[in-house]
């Protein structure tokens, strides 16, 4: 049985007075109408039955008729009075019952005392009961026996039929009407229960309905956020779209100036302002790769993507967009377990998270401060779930996102998450981070913890469910620290990218290491080459995006024919889950554009030696 | 003034009203007719036909048109119904030679109790020789001609029910007539 609140039981009790108190306004004015009709009943009765009186041959207006009309004017006028300025009270219904007998009483004397009118007063019970209210019925019954005592003292014979009576003996009548009001008020009483139980189903309904429309209202904020959140993801690719090409392309710039630059280096390294200036320019370079490799980063916003997440690089990523908004007297530390379990997720998402919460510990810190990003492994068992509320069991990797600024009271701890909600100034916040954070972590099937104290600090907690996927590692021994020339000698290798300045580059890099290169502008291209002698090539070099044929699918038709040559993807875009996949899959390997002659020369020496 | 100033005003005096109204009802319907000593032997000037030989007789004496009197006819319809042969009843309707009673509720009511004599009394000639003055007044005469009983079978004034002086006639028309047994009860209703 559902346990009802205090609110609740209070306001079944609401419900039940204002029902009885219906019952009481329109049984007042039932009677109101009752009373009217009796009166002109009882006139009724006097003008038909006793008309006059007579003394010899002349007639009077028999004082019946006078009774009629005063006694029952009066016994009218009383209840009708109370009704008309006390509707609903108690003593206008006692009064009622006592006038309901007056009138019994004026008509049982109006009609001869016949005993079909004594039943007027049974009926009269039966009326008053519309009440509901037991305790008229007692008022009523005392006024009737009350009456027949006063009439057994004074006029004994109107009520015995006989001068002397047992003083006892006006009980007998009154007992009848005691007979009918013991099944009377049980029946009251009963009734009052029943509009109880009536009130009682009535709440729970109502509860019932708020809890739904409660429900829907959530669901719709839900589906509000939503929408928020798909329109912003869309700007948001869009502009990561835009952004994207322009790194891309920028890249591909970088790489032909950062690629030649290093040559050139090696072409004159006995020249040492030459090297000094090429040193220069690929330095200039070497930033503009890393410009490229933030606004990439941010381009992948939108693009969501489901794989193993390296949260080190991607709160490393976070930070250092950061760091230049913040004001020198916030520092950020980073404090990462060793060992933290893989975890499943977008790594652009989680990024969005780090920054919204790292933006507004910033914003909580005007006078500076320090911001602490931590993440450990945490196994929720029964008593941590109890005591961290939004988090079910289960193994988690906890980010941790801490300052120690001024807080978030107590009453505004529930709201925040809400949609829209901010304590920023007009035009600082738009009141959708938090809820971005909360429906992020949502997607990621994990949960958000919060700890604030007013003045001291906050402390947000994101939970990632543990991934039993293994994430790639870099094989640590594979690791060649010293490139030496003509490592490729004798080697055939096969390059294409339809980046002409990038494949000459390529082609040239790989050519001072020893190699024979055989460059192509597109994948069908070099898929036919390879055709032509598959046994020829050992080492491949795709860019991962190609008209005609793409670097994904060049490299499964290559493998084919190939299965046991070495590939090296490079694109100027970041690294997709696709190529991350292949990697996982087939060690091939990745290198991002720009690179330098000896990255390149690296990495193709890290693959041979692998 | 507020409602429950007015409410408290209304109770007052309706109630003070509804006491003496009720009160002086009562002494109204409790007030006795005009009654005077009915002759203790059955007047000789009255035609002896009337005095029943083997059972007492009651006479009933009724104004035509007093509403009263309904109850008086409805309770010896009861008394008649009850004694059967041991008691002869005679009903005397009063009326003046100008007024029209002919017909009128109260002798059509009486006629219609079994094994009643309902007679005119002209100019309430007989009324006046019994000294009955109340419309509803009865007289118990034992067959000797000695008077039993004088009053109403009434209660109260056209108050049906049980009421002492039909009690009373049944008691001594189921006794023996012993003269000591006489009794007088008050008759109410409209003076003959």
């Amino acid at each position: 049985m559902e346990e009802l609140s205090q609110d609740a039981q209070k306001r079944i009790d609401e419900m039940f007075l204002a029902m009885r108190s219906e019952n009481y306004f329109r049984t007042d004015k039932l009677f109101s109408y009752l009373m009217i009709a009796q009166w002109m009943f009882a006139i009724g009765c006097a003008v038909f039955l006793t008309p006059s009186a007579y003394n010899g041959s002349v007639a009077t207006l028999h004082p019946h008729v006078w009774a009629a009309l005063g006694l029952g004017g009066l016994l009218t006028f009383l209840p009708c009075s109370f009704i008309f300025l006390r509707p609903g009270e108690a003593v206008t219904r006692h009064v009622v019952a006592v006038t309901q007998i007056g009138m019994s009483a004026l008509l049982i004397h109006l009609t001869g005392g016949r005993i079909e009118t004594h039943f007027h007063i049974f009926g009269s019970l039966a009326f008053l009961a519309f009440y509901r209210d037991w305790k008229v019925l007692v008022t009523a019954a005392a006024v009737a026996a009350l009456d027949h005592l006063l009439r057994g003292i004074y006029w004994p014979s109107s009520v015995f039929g006989v001068s002397a009576v047992n003083h006892w003996k006006w009980m007998e009548h009154a007992g009848w009407v005691l007979f009918e009001i013991s099944f009377l008020i049980p029946g009251c009483l009963k009734i009052q229960e029943q509009m109880r139980a009536v009130s009682e189903r009535q709440v729970k309904l109502e509860l019932m309905n708020e809890r739904i429309e409660k429900n829907v209202q959530m669901r719709t904020e839900e589906l509000a956020n939503t929408q928020r959140q798909l329109m912003q993801s869309q700007k948001l690719e869009a502009i990561g779209q835009l952004a994207s090409g322009v790194a891309h392309d920028f890249n591909n710039m970088l790489g032909g100036i950062l690629a030649y630059a290093s040559l050139l280096k090696e072409d004159y390294a006995n020249d040492p302002h030459l090297v000094s200036s090429l040193g220069v320019i690929e330095t200039s370079a070497e930033r503009g790769a890393e410009l490229t490799k933030k606004l990439l980063a941010f381009a992948r916003k939108g693009n969501y993507e489901h794989t193993i997440v390296d949260l080190q690089k991607t709160i490393e990523e976070a930070v250092s967009l950061l760091e230049p908004s913040l004001d020198e007297k916030i520092s950020v530390s980073i404090d990462l377990d060793k060992d933290l379990w893989p975890t499943e997720g977008d790594s652009t998402q989680i990024f969005q998270v780090v920054m919204n919460l790292a933006v507004n510990s910033k914003d909580a810190m005007p006078g500076g401060g320090k911001i602490k990003i931590s993440a450990t492994n945490i196994e929720a068992d029964e008593p941590y779930c109890a005591i961290h509320k939004s988090v079910t069991q289960g193994n988690y990797v906890r980010l941790s996102i801490e300052d120690n600024g001024s807080g978030i009271p107590k009453d505004l701890q529930e709201k925040i998450f809400e949609p829209f909600f901010t304590t920023k100034q007009p035009g600082s916040g738009t009141g959708l981070g938090l809820s971005m954070v909360y429906g992020i972590m949502k997607n990621h099937k994990g949960a958000v913890g919060l700890y604030s104290e007013e003045g001291h600090g906050t402390v947000f907690h994101l939970y990632f469910p543990r991934s039993r996927k293994v994430a790639y590692r870099e094989p640590a021994s594979a690791r060649v620290a010293v490139v030496s020339k003509n490592f490729l000698r004798g080697q055939e290798i096969l390059l294409a990218d339809d980046e002409e300045t990038l494949r000459n580059a390529g082609a040239e890099i790989l050519k001072r290491y020893g190699a024979s290169v055989h460059a192509y502008e597109d994948g069908a291209l070099a898929l036919a080459a390879l055709e032509k002698n598959p046994e020829r090539y050992k080492i491949i070099i795709l860019d991962a995006i190609m008209p005609k044929m793409n670097g994904i699918e060049t490299f499964h038709k290559m493998r084919e024919l190939a299965p046991d040559a070495q590939f090296v993807f490079s694109s100027g875009y970041a690294e997709s889950s696709e190529i991350t996949d292949l990697r996982n899959r087939f060690a091939v390997k990745f290198i991002q554009k720009p690179f330098k002659a000896e990255q390149l020369a690296r990495e193709i020496m890290n693959k041979k030696a692998a | 003034m507020n409602n429950s100033k007015m409410s408290l005003i209304s109770l007052f005096l309706c109630g003070t009203l509804l006491a003496v109204g009720f009160y002086l009802f009562e002494e109204y319907n409790f007030t006795a007719g005009a009654q005077v000593a009915a002759p203790d032997r059955f007047p000789g000037s009255v035609n002896a036909i009337i005095l029943d030989k083997q059972v007492p007789t009651l006479l009933v004496f009724a104004h035509p048109k007093c509403t009263c009197t309904t109850a008086t006819l409805t309770e010896l319809s009861r008394l008649k119904t009850k004694l059967g042969a041991q008691i002869a009843v005679k009903v005397f309707i009063s009326y003046d030679p100008q007024d029209e009673f002919e017909g009128q509720a109260i002798e059509r009511q009486a006629r219609a109790i079994a094994n009643v004599d309902v007679e005119k009394d002209l100019n309430r000639t007989v009324a006046k020789t019994f000294g009955a003055l109340t419309s509803g007044q009865t007289m118990l005469y034992a067959p000797e001609g000695n008077l039993l009983f004088q009053g109403g079978i009434t209660e109260s004034r056209g108050h049906e029910g049980v009421s002492p002086g039909a009690l009373e006639i049944a008691r001594i028309v189921t006794g023996p007539f012993i003269k000591s047994e006489f009794a007088r009860m008050p008759t109410f209703g409209c003076h003959l």
